[in-house]
């Protein structure tokens, strides 16, 4: 009796409710009354409670009893003036799961739970019409608060869909060392190598190009390789093309910018390389030798298409170095008539071919055989640019040029005359330039002078060690000298340790001070130095040690200190120069005289091929502006 | 995002976010539809801070989802502590000791305080008064040395309060600590006073009316509601822990508008310190915990389903749990205030209202885009 005067709000509600509807009810404690309703009633019920003064909608709730396969709805509903809550329950078909919307009752309150409900259950509120979802966008049309919803499953497809991964792991099946360094360029041995000028180094297998093309990591847009190239070489997009095995789109990626992939692809002095975003952590990709390996599998191929175009606006290119060579192909591109011009003296006695400028002139076989440059130029020559051999200067000059009907002119002759060490004996027997000396090697003139005998070679570029090795393939035993420290060498790292493994000596921190000897160099006096301040290149500069001098034998002395331009024969033509005999440009790359262009290493200084390359592209852009200013 | 939009009169509306932001609404956004400077319609965009608190649950025992409950909301973590608790230990038929439901409303309260101090403090900074701001949080970390004390976490107590009672007893000495902290907050309290008139008033008064029909009907519990004219707590109505043994009152307001919002607030803070005085006095010697069945060994959770109604610092706060008789609870309905605060309240207050009021009106609601999200 007590138990019943107790509950007598909650029994009375109950009662007031059956009387109108079939429900089932249950009094779980003071102020709980569980109802469970027919699904078809839920409307009507709800109007008739909430006039009974249920007004507050607590909650609606879901659950998913899959052992039935029913969803249960529950409608959690309050009175503020009899201070209970009320539970409406009722159950609908989980696979079809439908019911009428409460939002004629309740209002906004209910429409807002339907469309939590509707996202996670999935169940429909008819009558309800804004059921968008209000957490994530996507569930993967699975409501999640299904009991089957396999959530390692949706993790799994939301994070590691396709689009998002990679295909297969480039390493699979793979050590692991591997991956994390660069396969290893193939290279002939000391001994192979060390008697002949057969090239050093081997291009890749294409299983080992797939292997180190894949572990490219296709850094975010701009990526670092690209941006480091000088001559803006998409690396990125070949480099996935190789690994994907198309070497044609990657070589006409190449091709898109530079004239001689081959060249590039055993020469280049990689600055992609270092950029490279492996090499913060591991060894950077070989992205150099990957373009040698797919410049390699278009020797036997034509590399453009046939351009069929009427020839309009003749231009001369004097020098058919990179930069001329860069040139004359952009222009033929666009239909001009180019014609490139080389100077006779270099190439005189030449078993090779003669246009190419300084890699033809000046880099060993060892390092570039002939028939790759003479390949790029052939492919050039196709394209319908005109070579010729003639000096300028003597064969003719700028303004016979302009006579002939030349529209624009490129100077592209680079820096070929070696610098002159200022020191006493440098006119003696036995001392040589650097340029020169290799130029005759390669034709052939000389070399037997050098067996058995003692060489010292200054400097510490990439010409000197050029030099060093190709007089160590002539037999002499070789000395380089080098007035800075190792770090501070500006040649390849890997070319340096290359030339010491061929038993090449370096000799660090130590300056030439005048060479000895009657008619014929004996012996050359060096001073020890050190390293000073820092002065305005960025390096320590190195300062004289008084009174260290010192005598090494030498039978040859040969000075790699840097290059010039000729600076008599631009005196001639009237062309204005700095005083460090570089052409001087304006900003369009014209130099004093209008029409007269100046591109590559007679304009920067002794650079590298691939920036002589961009200075070319560059070059050429600007020639056809001016072009088609002159014509409108 | 200008569009013209002849249909419905206006020459030219703006479509804008307001937020989603950390320091501005919190992980949460709203899009405005601006005539000019007027609101034409509002639309909350919730979702960005949905970490599927319902769904982990069902993966987890009682103990493990006590210290789950904390991150329901980073404002009030020990109040959803005391939700999930009561929950659990309802459904299991736990008699909870005497001792543990006072320290439970000693914490629970204190929470409420440490809330609303937040709710005061963004408020004053919302509305460009920044020394309430300051003042406000740097009185919280009192409690915070309270709650670092006690519970062993500043913010979050690592599930406090836990099925069964509380993981451990208050420490040595509390009470006295808790009674200075007490009187610091009298202190902070007469300071709000003189701010009044000066600095809060103008912002706030008339701002974002809610009339009480409207309030009912969207669905507004706690604060909110009771600013706007209903004398409703279910501390009082629906009665919990040892709620029904202490005197307080409820702080009712006619006005419905952001300053009687405020007002409340400052009063209930009297409120529960009065509440938490009378615990500290008449605090019953015994455990602090059931002794059986242990919570921290695995138990079973009966079959049964409960509804557990709460008065969080922000309204109502309750917990639907589903259990068939397994170790892990096999549905889990959390209910936030925030979540018909924030959507169709705030929708309706905003409507018609000025842009330059929304600051005034979204944090006198006092919500949390955490427990909304869930």
């Amino acid at each position: 009796m007590d138990k019943d005067l107790e509950y007598n709000k909650e029994i009375n509600i109950i009662k007031k409710i059956n009387s109108l509807f079939k429900i089932d009810s249950d009094i779980q404690r003071k102020r709980r009354v569980w109802i469970t309703v027919n699904k078809k009633d839920i409307i009507d019920i709800s109007k008739f409670i909430k006039d009974m003064g249920f007004k507050h909608l607590s909650a609606i709730s879901a659950t998913d009893l899959i052992g039935v396969g029913k969803y249960e709805l529950t409608y959690h509903l309050w009175s503020y003036s009899d201070n209970i809550l009320l539970t409406v329950k009722t159950r609908i078909n989980r696979n079809k799961p439908t019911v009428s919307s409460v939002i004629g009752v309740w209002k906004e309150n209910a429409q807002i739970h339907e469309r939590e409900l509707h996202e996670l259950f999935g169940i429909k509120f008819r009558g309800n019409p804004d059921l968008t979802p209000l957490f994530l966008e996507d569930w993967n049309n699975t409501p999640p608060f299904r009991k089957d919803f396999d959530w390692r499953d949706y993790v799994k497809k939301e994070f590691y869909s396709k689009e998002n991964k990679r295909e297969e792991p480039y390493w699979k099946g793979l050590p692991p060392e591997l991956y994390k360094k660069r396969v290893p360029v193939p290279k002939l041995g000391v001994k192979e190598r060390i008697n002949n000028f057969r090239e050093v180094s081997k291009t890749y297998s294409e299983k080992e190009v797939k292997i180190e093309a894949s572990r490219c990591l296709q850094c975010k847009d701009p990526a670092p390789c690209v941006e480091a190239c000088p001559a803006g070489v998409d690396v990125k997009k070949y480099v996935k093309e190789a690994s994907d095995g198309n070497y044609w789109e990657a070589m006409k990626t190449i091709l898109e910018k530079v004239p001689c992939p081959a060249t590039l692809g055993r020469v280049c002095p990689h600055p992609c390389e270092e950029a490279c975003t492996r090499s913060d952590l591991e060894e950077p990709i070989v992205i150099r030798d990957i373009k040698r390996f797919i410049a390699d599998q278009f020797m036997d191929k034509n590399w453009y298409p046939e351009i069929e175009k009427e020839r309009k606006g003749k231009i001369a290119i004097i020098g058919s170095g990179p930069a001329g060579l860069t040139a004359a192909r952009q222009l033929a591109f666009d239909g001009y008539k180019v014609k490139v011009f080389e100077s006779k003296s270099c190439y005189e006695k030449t078993p090779y071919q003669i246009y190419g400028g300084m890699r033809v002139q000046a880099i060993p076989n060892y390092r570039l055989p002939p028939k790759i440059s003479l390949k790029e130029t052939e492919e050039i020559k196709k394209l319908g640019v005109e070579f010729t051999q003639a000096t300028l200067g003597k064969d003719f000059t700028i303004k016979s040029l302009f006579e002939e009907g030349y529209v624009g002119i490129l100077l592209a002759i680079g820096a070929s005359k070696s610098s002159v060490l200022n020191i006493s004996g440098r006119n003696l027997g036995g001392v040589f330039s650097a340029i020169q000396l290799l130029s005759d090697i390669k034709k052939g003139i000389n070399i037997s002078n050098f067996k058995g005998k003692h060489a010292t070679v200054v400097g510490g570029g990439n010409v000197a060690i050029d030099i060093a090795r190709s007089l160590r393939r002539l037999g002499a035993n070789v000395m380089i000298i080098y007035r800075r420290s190792l770090e501070q060498m500006p040649a390849d790292k890997e070319e340096i340790g290359e030339a010491t493994e061929e038993g090449i000596k370096l000799k660090i921190l130590t300056n030439p001070k005048r060479i000895l000897g009657e008619k014929k160099v004996e012996a050359v006096e060096c001073v020890r130095m050190e390293l000073g301040p820092v002065d305005k290149s960025g390096r320590r500069r190195p300062i004289t040690i008084e009174g260290s001098e010192f005598k090494i034998k030498t039978d040859f002395f040969i000075g790699a200190i840097g290059q010039l331009t000729d600076r008599e024969l631009l005196n001639s033509m009237n062309i204005n120069l700095d005083n460090k005999s570089l052409i001087k440009v304006d900003s369009k790359m014209m130099t004093n005289l209008k029409g007269v262009f100046a591109a590559g290493d007679a304009v920067s200084g002794p650079l590298t091929i691939i920036e002589a390359i961009a200075s070319g592209l560059k070059a050429a852009e600007l020639i056809k502006e001016y072009c088609k200013k002159k014509r409108s | 995002m200008i569009s013209n939009n002849d249909t419905s009169g206006h020459e030219l509306e703006y479509e804008i976010p307001f937020g989603p932001a950390h320091p501005g609404p919190g992980n949460f956004s709203i899009k405005l539809r601006l005539d000019g400077e007027r609101i034409i319609s509002a639309k909350s965009d919730p979702g960005y801070l949905h970490r599927g608190f319902e769904k982990l649950m069902e993966y987890r025992m009682p103990m493990q989802n006590a210290v789950l409950s904390d991150r329901l909301c980073v404002l009030e973590p020990l109040s959803w502590n005391l939700v999930h608790a009561e929950a659990v230990d309802e459904l299991m038929g736990i008699n909870v000791p005497e001792r543990a439901r006072y320290i439970r409303v000693t914490m629970a309260e204190l929470s409420r305080i440490q809330s609303h101090i937040i709710w005061y403090g963004v408020m004053s900074k919302a509305i460009g008064f920044e020394t309430g701001f300051m003042l406000a949080f740097g009185y919280r970390d009192y409690i915070l040395d309270l709650f670092e004390q006690i519970t062993g976490g500043r913010v979050y107590p690592t599930g406090y309060i836990c099925p069964g009672g509380v993981r451990r007893d208050l420490t040595q000495g509390i009470a006295t600590k808790i009674r200075t902290t007490l009187r610091k907050m009298n202190k902070m309290l007469s300071t709000f006073e003189k701010f009044d008139n000066i600095s809060i008033s103008a912002r706030t008064k008339g701002i974002g009316v809610l009339p009480l029909k409207e309030a009912i009907r969207l669905g507004a519990t706690g604060p909110v509601l009771r600013a706007s004219g209903l004398k409703t707590d279910v501390r009082k109505d629906d009665p919990y822990e040892a709620y029904p043994e202490f005197d307080f009152d409820i702080p009712v307001r006619k006005e419905g508008d952001s300053c009687a919002r405020l007002s409340i607030l400052k009063e209930e803070i009297e409120e529960s310190m009065k509440i938490i005085k009378q615990a500290l006095d008449n605090m019953p010697e015994g455990n602090f915990r059931v002794p059986s069945p242990n919570p921290k060994i695995r138990v079973t959770l009966p079959k049964g389903e409960v509804y557990v109604r709460n008065e969080c610092a922000r309204g109502e706060g309750s917990m639907y749990m589903v259990s068939v008789g397994g170790e892990k609870p096999y549905r889990c309905k959390i209910r936030g205030p925030s979540f018909l605060h924030m959507i169709p309240v705030l929708e309706y207050l905003l409507k018609d209202s000025q842009i330059a009021d929304i600051p005034a009106i979204y944090w006198s609601l006092n919500v949390c885009p955490a427990d909304l999200d869930r």
